[in-house]
């Protein structure tokens, strides 16, 4: 009796105790997600009221206007072009950085060579240091090498290198994944008679593929929400705008009662390439998450 | 082997704390640095007074020394700061848009413009009709425009940050006018200019252009303020007079929770934030018992306390959905809130309030928006000559005029107010600033007034100032606006 008892008291237990946890973590969820909800719903207000303030929290009415303005009132901020700028510049960087954090990756992986520790500690030293910190000294050499002033075409290149020259310093989760891969496969490619391109590209890579796609996701993310650089290098010239600077300045004083929802409709516009791009690579990017692959 | 890596990392370390943390301050000083290279060229600090000279032939008599903008830079290393970027491109970007002008012995300049983006809308473009008509008033110069778009609050830190490579010709909010200043950005105006900007504008509109030296640097276009939008179907004309009268008829939000706004009690009551023009930094801020703070604290309370007001911002959005029948906001605001409410929109100055049997005006901070000009365009002969007049042109009452047809910015120039007194919008704009407004200062102590002011205004929305402690925390808030250092 008193065993039944206790066995029942157990359940009970458990059962509250998942009571609790369960709770807790949907008023988590809830809080969590809100403010998505919040931009989604109202980048969808009916009504006229395209001010910041709203009395309720889900619109009462629901329209497609302000998308549709967005993409079409281009006469004061074109909204399509810099969507096309930063997707632009977002791929270009992308690529480019994928590239660089893989090849010093293989170097600091494979390739022994008497500065490697060194170098290690070195770049870890400098990843510490978050980059904007030398945002104005990354100003002015741009602006020196580039002539920004005069050459305002030469802005997206200069936001390129600006997201790329550092994408080498990045390397340790994939040096730490490639150090997973074991040495003998590369012997084996050695003794085949490969290179060492042929090594990396025919052996490694193919290997580092769950690996890569987190790098891809990543290095797309990085230049497509950035707002420092951007702003600090389009300064006036507003052809060259990128997205984030371009929805920020839809919050200035003289525009915000107007733009208003035009800006919660270009922030679910701009959440729209990463969540592609995200759904189509989840499946690689649970493998790469989910542990080493043992050789 | 280790610890000696180690106290590498560490020296590393240090070296790139110190590298990185001095690499804001050494801008200025990286930037002059470069300067003697290109000197030999451009023969910097010589090449300014001479080049004063041409502007002199024309405005004659009327030109004193001090219209030479680089000589009042109060910073040694500004003069030679402006030179390398400036020295050698204008000419290059000729290609972008070819000139119009076919005098061959016109002027080559390249200028650099930045005004808000909605002076430059695609189809609403005003600084390109004002260019078109400035190169055809000026066939001696053959100008090649380029336009970018800086909205006026954000103007200061685009410029500060690097003041060679910003626009020759900038529009701001005047509060910005001292650290443009200290930065080297903005010339002092003189001669015809100087008359244009005291023939033009009402001493508030001098005022606010004003420095502590008693100079003016900068040409008004508009006025910078805020009052009253209400639904005419609740409120009468003579109701909008008084917010006591007001509130036993509907629902007024008053801005409390915005640091721009929610002085307006205690300014109203008679505190003053640097003296009467704004730019006497050893008066201070006086919001205290003795400049009625215990009667505008008092109010706010007793306002705050009413079910008639609701305590927010500027938030027109309350309006236009009908949950208040008055809001306070800018002639920003005018063109959403016409189209929601149509002929129900009435506007009017700031209205009075009455504390102790004492009635008051409410009291807006106000200041100008004006367009000034970068010293640094003085670097190529005859360009700053050419600048100033351009940013005269634009200050003046043809071009105030277009862009109030264009745009329904209210101008400032003084006589045009009978030009605009068929607008409510306008005409309460201007009633208020000549009524009931204080000048917006543009000391750099002027930093100090913003995060008090609205937390006071925040805890009174909120309760936490209440009619039993409101004595107390108007002389905190007293002190910590009139506190030494930041």
């Amino acid at each position: 009796m008193a065993k039944k008892n206790s066995v029942g008291s157990l359940k009970a237990k458990r059962y509250t105790m998942d009571v609790i946890v369960h709770t807790f973590l949907i008023i988590i969820a809830i809080i969590w997600i809100s403010p998505f909800a919040y931009l989604v719903a109202h980048s969808f207000r009916g009504g006229g009221n395209t001010t910041m303030y709203y009395s309720k929290f889900f619109p009462e009415t629901f329209t497609f206007k302000h998308y549709q303005d967005l993409f079409t009132d281009k006469g004061l901020l074109d909204f399509p072009q810099m969507f096309m700028n930063t997707l632009k510049i977002a791929c270009i960087s992308c690529v480019i950085s994928t590239f660089f954090v893989l090849s010093v990756s293989f170097a600091m992986s494979r390739l022994k060579w008497k500065l490697r520790r060194p170098y290690m500690n070195m770049a870890m030293v400098i990843t510490l240091f978050p980059g904007f910190m030398s945002m104005t000294a990354t100003y002015f050499l741009l602006k020196a090498f580039f002539g920004l002033d005069e050459h305002p075409e030469r802005i997206h290149m200069a936001l390129v290198i600006c997201y790329c020259s550092g994408a080498g310093t990045g390397f340790y989760v994939m040096k730490g994944y490639m150090d997973t891969i074991p040495k003998a496969l590369d012997e084996a490619a050695y003794l085949d008679g490969a290179t060492k391109w042929q090594t990396f590209i025919k052996i490694t890579l193919p290997l580092c593929k769950p690996m890569i796609v987190y790098q891809v996701i990543t290095s797309f993310m990085g230049p497509w929400c950035d707002f420092i650089f951007c702003k600090l290098i389009c300064r006036g010239s507003q052809d060259y705008y990128t997205v984030s600077v371009g929805l920020w300045s839809m919050l200035d004083m003289d525009k915000i009662d107007k733009w208003y929802t035009r800006f919660c409709a270009g922030s679910v516009m701009v959440a729209i390439p990463i969540s592609i791009l995200f759904i189509i690579t989840q499946k690689f990017y649970q493998e790469a998450m989910s542990g080493s692959v043992k050789g | 082997m280790k610890k000696i890596l180690a106290l590498l990392l560490v020296a590393l370390m240090i070296v790139g704390m110190t590298a990185c943390g001095g690499a804001d301050k050494k801008d200025p000083t990286t930037a002059s640095t470069e300067a003697p290279t290109t000197a030999p060229t451009t023969k910097p600090s010589e090449s300014q007074p001479s080049e004063s000279q041409p502007s002199e032939s024309q405005p004659a008599e009327s030109q004193p020394a001090e219209s030479q903008p680089s000589e009042s830079q109060p910073a040694e290393s500004q003069p030679s700061e402006s030179q390398p970027a400036e020295s050698l491109p204008p000419v290059s970007a000729n290609t972008e848009k070819p000139a119009k002008n076919p005098n061959a012995d016109a002027l080559p300049l390249t200028i650099k413009v930045w005004t808000p983006a909605e002076d430059q809308a695609v189809d609403n473009n005003w600084l390109e009709t004002m260019q078109a008509q400035f190169d055809a008033a000026h066939p001696e110069y053959n100008i090649t425009w380029i336009n970018e778009s800086v909205s006026e609050g954000d103007a200061a830190s685009m410029v500060t940050t690097d003041v060679s490579a910003a626009a020759d010709i900038y529009m701001f909010a005047n509060d910005q006018l001292g650290g443009l200043i200290t930065a080297g950005g903005l010339a002092k105006q003189g001669g015809i200019y100087l008359d244009q900007i005291k023939n033009d504008n009402s001493q508030f509109m001098i005022n606010t252009v004003t420095h502590t030296d008693g100079a003016q640097y900068a040409f008004p276009v508009t006025n910078n303020t805020w009052f009253l939008y209400y639904n005419k179907d609740v409120f009468t004309e003579e109701d909008v007079k008084s917010l006591d009268t007001m509130i036993t008829k509907g629902k007024v939000c008053i801005p409390i929770t915005t640091g721009w706004n929610a002085g307006c009690f205690f300014l109203g009551c008679g505190g003053t934030i640097f003296g009467e023009a704004g730019n006497d930094a050893s008066v201070g801020i006086q919001f205290g018992e003795d400049h009625g703070g215990y009667k505008a604290a008092k109010k706010m309370i007793e306002l705050v306390g009413n079910s008639n007001i609701v305590a927010g911002g500027m938030d027109t959005g309350r309006l236009i959905e009908g949950e208040v029948a008055a809001v306070f906001s800018g002639s920003w605001s005018a063109a959403e809130l016409r189209e929601n409410l149509g002929d129900k929109l009435g506007v009017a100055a700031l209205p009075t309030f009455t504390v102790d049997g004492e009635t008051y005006n409410m009291t807006a901070m106000s200041g100008s928006k004006c367009v000034g000009v970068n010293p640094t365009s003085g670097s190529v002969k005859g360009k700053q000559k050419a600048c100033t007049q351009f940013a005269a042109f634009l200050a003046s009452a043809d071009a105030q005029l277009a862009r109030y047809a264009m745009r329904g910015v209210i101008p400032a120039h003084k006589d045009l107010i009978s030009a605009v007194a068929n607008d409510p919008v306008a005409m309460a704009e201007i009633n208020t600033i000549n009524n009931s407004a204080v000048i917006q200062s543009a000391l750099p102590q002027m930093g100090k007034y913003w995060s008090p002011v609205e937390n006071f205004g925040k805890s009174v929305a909120n309760g936490e100032i209440n009619m039993g402690n409101y004595m107390d925390m108007v002389d905190q808030m007293n002190n910590q606006l009139n506190a030494e250092g930041l």
